[in-house]
């Protein structure tokens, strides 16, 4: 414990260091920005300034401002999904379930503080988890095979159908036809390309950032744009800016359990910030005593997974650094640009670079601060986005959602997509129904088929070693829990009282 | 019209000084397409050797990612352009196994190609977990031999180098092997770690693990033995096929040849830069020098060698 206070302090010395401040500082705004803009993320700002840091003299700064750009954009997003029902980056696709609603009714502004809050104290905690036990949860990370890829699939699968205010029966819907979209692309077992119709873009799958943006932001647009006259985009009142009493005893639950799911799931390679975000929100609604209220702008449903994306988002950092293990797009450029700066992620990474090491990990505590000190007062600034007339702000959004998308691989294939998710988003906002489990059934469809077929082959072909395996058996389990309780409070409940829509107005 | 007489115009003033420009090539940037994602290994060695063929060109070399679909986004690109040596690119093998798999391409991997210069070969070995009680390949491939499908190993995927030549393996040794398939090489490294395959046969993402001693190198597949592991034996050395990494510099067919010579020059004089022999030594990858024609006999020769594997697994 002590060398942990020893070597924590000696990386804080290295982060406040007047340059490596600079460092952090630059990359907390530009993720704050790059988070905001739609379409625009950490992958392709990181990617973008890669080769700049070919010629960096001082490697530890460099990486500072990487991280800090990855962990920026995770505050960043959760604006624009509350705001315009927008997700800034994939991560917060959950947040604009409920953040919308609330701004819908008034509240973007305790919407928007307890994102940034949550975050402050979800980031906060899991650094100061990473910095004690870190590295002995490395173990963990390789222990999740396919067998319990699977499991943790089919659990967020079942999961996902229960998001949103729908009904379980059209939420299972969207479920399904989310698979079957996700599994568009080169299947991984025999190298055959699936419903990719010999569109080059498409045999590495449905790309996920024109699709959520599609999906969830220009569908938005075009069904407001539609309610003419009126701005009854949203309600041009504004309210306050932070939370009430009441919603901060809601929150505060919320925002704990959502950083230690968030954690433990950034653990994991290949978890990542989505999966910790849905089972926070998952979890908000199955413990809420007024489960009705989520999707119709719960405040847990806000600060549950804004706090379960930030944590995961810290956390990631272990098997990025001590086994060098990328778990998400993201941190595989971060990963790269270790390598480039000479330092070789792994299990010699403490012994030959503690100072990278340590001066990372040292640097997100003071990062996490910076983003707080930024972002709060900046919720005043956005609310008054509100104020902005929809055919100002909605081509505005559509434009910048396009440079985001072409940013991402510059391809026009992956901007047709935007449009077509847009057209179906529109069509899916019109019948009422949820994009919410459509979105997270997409991203799950790829992890839970790989992950079969992977299992199959380690099992010999007997699908017994799904439930052989004392953790994949474990999460197995529970999904068997939630599934009986979803049905028999869904008849207990009686269909019509509990689940009618909400009103789509 | 007014328009029209413009463009017109401008063609024939292209035209006009895209005449003499030919004769001192180059005049003007050139553009080097990496298939790949920024940051993977041919994106940082083909940036470090662009910057040193550069002092040879006297011009600038701007690298543009053009990633997806397994490179065939970026070599459909590169086919189309204009064969003027202005666009050129880097070919990895994953470009022309693609095809084995099914695949329609817009292009023909091979033909549609000019090849300029070779520049090294990734090195890819077989590691196991170091309590693995297999200490050599020979053990390794007599277990296999004896308990047909007892052993799974990992790789970076169907269809790629690595899962070729231990297909290789098995068809010349008689081993059985079960392969799971992993999503790209960062993935086969936890795989083994967590004990799901019994050993991987991958680029260099042991190479860490080997280091702190969790994993055991058997066998690369290399020309000669790496430098940096001069212990472990190659699989030329034990009597086994091993297919090539391929890693080289290519531009559209139709290149003349004086601007072809010009870029193989610069582009093989680039290989003794400092930069660059660092950059590769740090990735486990061998520097390899190659005039162009070898290339696409190699190539070739690869393209059949892998045909026939990708044939005998099918029966």
């Amino acid at each position: 414990m002590l060398n942990s206070l020893e070597q924590i302090f000696y990386g804080l010395s290295l982060a406040v260091l007047p340059q490596n401040l600079l460092y952090a500082f630059m990359g907390c705004v530009l993720g704050t920005l790059v988070g905001v803009l739609p379409g625009l993320g950490p992958i392709t700002t990181i990617a973008v300034l890669l080769p700049l840091t070919f010629q960096a003299s001082d490697p530890l700064g460099a990486i500072i401002m990487l991280a800090s750009i990855y962990y920026g954009a995770m505050y960043g997003g959760s604006t624009t999904s509350i705001l315009l029902r927008v997700p800034g980056e994939a991560a917060s696709v959950i947040t604009c379930i409920d953040g919308y609603e609330m701004a819908k009714q008034g509240r973007a502004g305790p919407a928007l503080s307890i994102a940034a809050i949550g975050s402050f104290i979800a980031g906060t905690g899991s650094v100061i988890a990473l910095s004690f036990v870190g590295p002995a949860f490395a173990k963990f990370a390789v222990s999740f095979g396919p067998p319990e890829y699977f499991a943790l699939a089919i659990f967020g699968l079942v999961l996902s159908a229960t998001i949103g205010g729908g009904s379980p029966a059209r939420g299972f819907c969207m479920v399904l036809l989310g698979i079957l979209f996700g599994l568009v692309g080169t299947d991984t077992v025999t190298g055959v390309e699936r419903f990719a119709m010999g569109v080059p873009a498409l045999a590495d799958g449905i790309d996920l950032v024109p699709l959520l943006m599609g999906l969830f932001g220009l569908g938005e647009i075009l069904y407001n744009l539609e309610q003419k006259g009126e701005l009854s985009v949203l309600t041009s009142k504004i309210g306050r800016l932070l939370p009430n009493r009441e919603e901060w005893k809601e929150s505060a639950g919320a925002i704990g359990r959502g950083s230690v799911l968030g954690f433990l799931v950034g653990l994991i390679p290949g978890g990542g910030a989505i999966i910790g975000s849905l089972l926070s929100y998952s979890v908000e609604k199955k413990l809420s005593k007024t489960p009705e209220k989520f999707g119709r702008g719960a405040i847990a449903g806000v600060a549950g997974p804004e706090s379960a994306n930030n944590a995961a988002a810290s956390s990631s950092f272990v098997p990025l650094l001590t086994l060098g293990l990328p778990g998400n797009a993201v941190t595989a450029v971060l990963f790269a640009g270790l390598l480039i700066q000479n330092v070789q992620p792994g299990p010699l990474m403490l012994v030959k670079n503690p100072d990278i090491f340590w001066g990372v990990i040292a640097s997100m505590y003071v990062g996490n601060v910076m983003l707080l000190i930024l972002n709060l007062p900046l919720v005043g600034l956005w609310v008054q986005l509100l104020r902005v007339p929809v055919w100002i702000l909605g081509p505005a959004v559509l434009l910048v959602a396009i440079f985001g998308t072409y940013s991402l691989r510059s391809n026009w294939t992956d901007v047709s997509l935007l449009m077509i998710a847009g057209g179906a988003g529109y069509v899916l906002r019109k019948a009422a129904l949820d994009a919410g489990p459509f979105a997270m059934a997409f991203i799950l469809a790829n992890i839970m088929d790989t992950s079969l077929r992977q299992a199959l082959l380690m099992g010999d072909g007997n699908i017994a070693i799904i439930v052989s395996r004392p953790l994949s058996a474990s999460i197995i389990g529970v999904t068997a829990v939630v599934v009986i309780y979803t049905v028999y409070s869904y008849f207990k409940a009686g269909r019509a009282k509990k689940y009618e829509r909400p009103d789509n107005s | 019209m007014k328009l029209k007489r413009l463009i017109l115009a401008l063609t024939a003033a292209c035209a006009l000084f895209a005449q003499p420009a030919n004769a001192q090539y180059p005049d003007k940037p050139i553009t080097l397409i990496v298939p790949w994602a920024p940051g993977g290994s041919t994106d940082q060695t083909a940036r470090v050797l662009a910057k040193a063929a550069e002092n040879y060109l006297g011009q600038p070399i701007i690298v543009v990612n053009r990633p997806g679909a397994s490179t065939t986004i970026g070599m459909a690109e590169l086919a189309k352009a204009a064969p003027d040596g202005y666009t050129i690119g880097t070919l990895s093998s994953t470009g022309y196994l693609v095809k084995l798999q099914g695949r329609q391409l817009s292009f023909d991997p091979i033909e549609d190609f000019s090849y300029i210069s070779y520049y090294g070969d990734n090195l890819i070995g077989i590691a196991v977990l170091t309590d693995s009680p297999y200490k050599t390949l020979k053990e390794l491939v007599a277990f296999g031999k004896a308990n047909p499908g007892k052993l799974k190993y990992g790789t970076a995927g169907v269809g790629t180098t690595q899962h070729l030549t231990i297909e290789a393996l098995q068809r010349d040794s008689g081993a059985k092997f079960v392969h799971v398939p992993q999503q790209g090489s960062a993935a086969s490294a936890p795989a083994l770690l967590g004990g799901h395959v019994d050993f991987i046969m991958e680029t260099s993402v042991w190479a860490p693990f080997i280091e702190s001693k969790q994993m055991r190198l058997l066998a690369v597949s290399a020309t000669k033995r790496s430098d940096v592991y001069p212990d472990v034996p190659t699989f030329g050395e034990l009597g086994f096929k091993s297919l090539r990494s391929v890693q080289a510099i290519i531009a559209p067919k139709g290149l003349p040849e004086e601007i072809r010579v010009k870029l193989e020059i610069a582009f093989r004089k680039a290989l003794s830069d400092k930069a660059f022999q660092a950059t590769m030594q740090k990735l486990a990858m061998q520097v390899v020098d190659l005039p162009g024609a070898d290339v696409k006999k190699l190539v070739e020769s690869e393209y059949a060698l892998a045909k026939e594997l990708i044939e005998s697994t099918k029966k």
